[in-house]
C-alpha cells in the first residue's frame, strides 16, 4: 500500500507496463518464428496428412 | 577417447536393446484388455477408456523416477517438441481404436502381427526423414532388408490364415485387416515425432507427459463424434467400475511398455527400436493363444500359418535390429541433429550430449511435495478401481496369467535396472 492508499506506486507503472509489453513482444516473436519452423518442416506435414487420413479410415470403417 | 567413445556407444546399444524387448513384453500385454470390446461397447468407449488409464498412469511411478519441475523445464526448453508429442498422440489414439475393430473382426492372433509391420514404415521414415543407415555397411544393409522382407511375408502369411482359419472369409475379414493395415501406417509415422524429440535431446518422459495428453484429447474428440455425443457406451462403462479397472490396467501396462519403446528409439534409432519392441507380437500372440484360447479350434494349417508367419516376423526384426551402427551412421545421425539444432534453434553441443541421457547437466531433479501427492492420487485411483474390479466373464487360463504377469516383472526389473545404472533415466 502506498502513501495515497493506491495499491501501486504511479512511478512504478511505467516500468511494469514496459516490462509486459517487452515479454509479451518477445512470446509473440517466439511464436511467430516457431509457427513458421514448424509449418516449413515437411516432417510436421507427413504426419498431419497420415492422421486426417487415419480419422478417414476410422469413420469408414465405422461407416460401414 | 575413440576407444572409450565406441565403449559408450555399444552400451547405449545394448541399453536400447534390452529396452526395446523389455517394450516388447508390456506392450504385448497390453492388448489384453480390449477382449472387453466383446462385452457390448463400442471400440471408441473401449479405446477411450483404456487412454484414461494410460493418462492417469503416466502420473503413478513415472513421476517419481523424474519430478514435475525436470519434466516441465525440459518441455520448456523444446517447445516446439509438445506439438510433435501431441501429434503423436493422437496418431496413436486413431491407430488404437482401428486396432480395437481390427481385434473384433479378425481377432487378436491375426490382427496384432499385422499391424505390427509399422516397423517397416518406421525404418522407411528413419532412412528418409532422419538419414538412418546412410554410411552403413553392406552387411548391415542386407540385415535391414531381409529382416524387411521377412516381416511383410509374415504379415501376408498371417493375413492369409485369418480366412484359412473360418475355412472361408470371416464376415468383416477385409473391413479389420484394412483397420489393422491402417493401424500399421499410422504407429510407423508416430515414430517421426518420437524421433525428432529424441535427436533434440528431449527426455521420453517429458514427450510422454505431451503426448497422454495430445492421446486422451483426440480419443475424447473421436468419441464425441462418432460414438454419439452423449450417448455413447463410454458413459455406460465408466459406471461399470468392475470393467473400467481392465482398461486402466491395460493403460498402464502400455505407458509401462511404451516408456521402454521410446529409451530405445532414443538410444537406437527408429530403424532398429522399433522392430525390436515389436516383438510384442510374440507376447499378444501368448496372451491371445495361452490365456485366451483364441487358436483353440484352429485346424493345423491355420496353426502352421500363425505360428510360422510369428517366428518369420521375429527372425526378420531381430535381423534388423542386431545391426549395430558403426562410426559412420553416427556421424550421419548428428548431421540430422545439425538439422533440428538449425532449425529450432537449439544448442548443438547440448543436444549432442542429451544422446547420451544426460539432458541438462546439473540442473536440478529434486521432487517436490506435490509430485508425492500426485502420484498418491493417481496411484489412488487405480486401487479404488481394483478393490471395485471383478474378473470378466471370460475364459482365461490362470496359470498362463501368472507366468506371462512373471515374464512382465522380470522385463521391468532388468530394463529398469539397467536404465538407472547407465543413464538415470536420462
Amino acid at each position: 500500500m502506498t502513501g495515497n492508499g493506491s495499491l501501486v506506486d504511479s512511478s512504478h507503472l511505467l516500468p511494469i507496463t514496459l516490462l509486459f509489453v517487452t515479454a509479451y513482444l518477445n512470446l509473440r516473436d517466439f511464436m511467430a518464428k516457431m509457427t513458421r519452423a514448424i509449418l516449413t518442416d515437411v516432417q510436421f506435414w507427413i504426419p498431419t496428412v497420415v492422421l486426417a487420413l487415419g480419422v478417414a479410415l476410422l469413420v469408414f470403417i465405422h461407416g460401414n | 577417447m575413440a576407444t572409450s567413445s565406441a565403449a559408450a556407444g555399444r552400451s547405449l546399444h545394448w541399453l536400447g536393446v534390452l529396452c526395446g524387448l523389455a517394450a516388447g513384453v508390456w506392450l504385448g500385454a497390453a492388448e489384453a484388455p480390449t477382449k472387453l470390446v466383446n462385452a457390448g461397447f463400442s471400440p471408441f468407449a473401449v479405446s477411450l477408456c483404456m487412454v484414461a488409464g494410460v493418462f492417469t498412469a503416466r502420473w503413478t511411478f513415472p513421476t517419481l523416477l523424474k519430478g514435475t519441475s525436470y519434466v516441465f523445464a525440459d518441455l520448456l526448453c523444446r517447445k516446439h517438441l509438445i506439438v510433435w508429442a501431441l501429434l503423436a498422440g493422437a496418431l496413436w489414439a486413431v491407430a488404437n481404436t482401428l486396432t480395437v475393430f481390427a481385434i473384433r473382426d479378425v481377432g487378436l492372433a491375426t490382427a496384432f502381427p499385422l499391424w505390427n509391420t509399422n516397423s517397416l514404415i518406421g525404418l522407411l521414415w528413419g532412412v528418409l526423414l532422419f538419414r538412418e543407415l546412410r554410411g552403413a555397411s553392406a552387411k548391415n544393409v542386407t540385415k535391414v532388408v531381409c529382416g524387411g522382407l521377412c516381416i511383410v511375408t509374415a504379415a501376408i502369411m498371417l493375413g492369409f490364415s485369418t480366412i484359412q482359419g473360418h475355412g472361408e472369409a470371416a464376415p468383416h475379414a477385409f473391413r479389420g485387416l484394412m483397420a489393422a493395415a491402417g493401424a500399421s501406417l499410422m504407429w510407423g509415422t508416430m515414430y517421426v515425432p518420437y524421433r525428432k524429440a529424441y535427436l533434440s535431446g528431449m527426455n521420453p518422459l517429458s514427450f510422454v507427459t505431451a503426448f497422454t495428453a495430445g492421446e486422451l484429447g483426440t480419443m475424447f474428440a473421436l468419441t464425441w463424434t462418432l460414438d454419439g455425443g452423449m450417448n455413447s457406451s463410454v458413459f455406460r462403462l465408466a459406471e461399470s467400475k468392475q470393467l473400467l479397472f481392465w482398461l486402466f490396467l491395460g493403460g498402464f501396462v502400455w505407458v509401462v511398455g511404451d516408456l521402454f519403446q521410446q529409451f530405445a528409439t532414443k538410444y537406437l534409432g527408429i530403424g532398429r527400436g522399433i522392430p525390436l519392441s515389436n516383438t510384442n507380437q510374440f507376447w499378444g500372440l501368448a496372451w491371445g493363444a495361452l490365456v485366451f484360447g483364441e487358436l483353440a479350434s484352429a485346424d493345423r494349417g491355420h496353426l502352421a500359418l500363425v505360428v510360422g508367419g510369428s517366428v518369420l516376423m521375429i527372425v526378420g526384426a531381430l535381423a534388423i535390429s542386431t545391426a549395430v551402427a558403426s562410426s559412420r551412421e553416427t556421424v550421419s545421425r548428428n548431421e540430422a541433429l545439425a538439422r533440428e539444432c538449425d532449425r529450432y534453434g537449439l544448442e548443438y553441443n547440448e543436444v549432442l550430449l542429451a544422446q547420451s541421457g544426460d539432458e541438462f547437466g546439473e540442473r536440478t531433479q529434486r521432487r517436490r511435495w506435490w509430485d508425492v501427492l500426485i502420484v498418491v492420487s493417481a496411484t489412488g485411483l487405480f486401487v479404488w478401481l481394483a478393490v471395485n474390479a471383478v474378473v470378466p466373464p471370460l475364459a482365461m487360463n490362470l496359470g498362463w496369467v501368472a507366468v506371462l504377469t512373471l515374464a512382465l516383472l522380470v522385463a521391468l526389473a532388468g530394463a529398469g535396472w539397467a536404465l538407472w545404472r547407465v543413464t538415470r533415466f536420462g
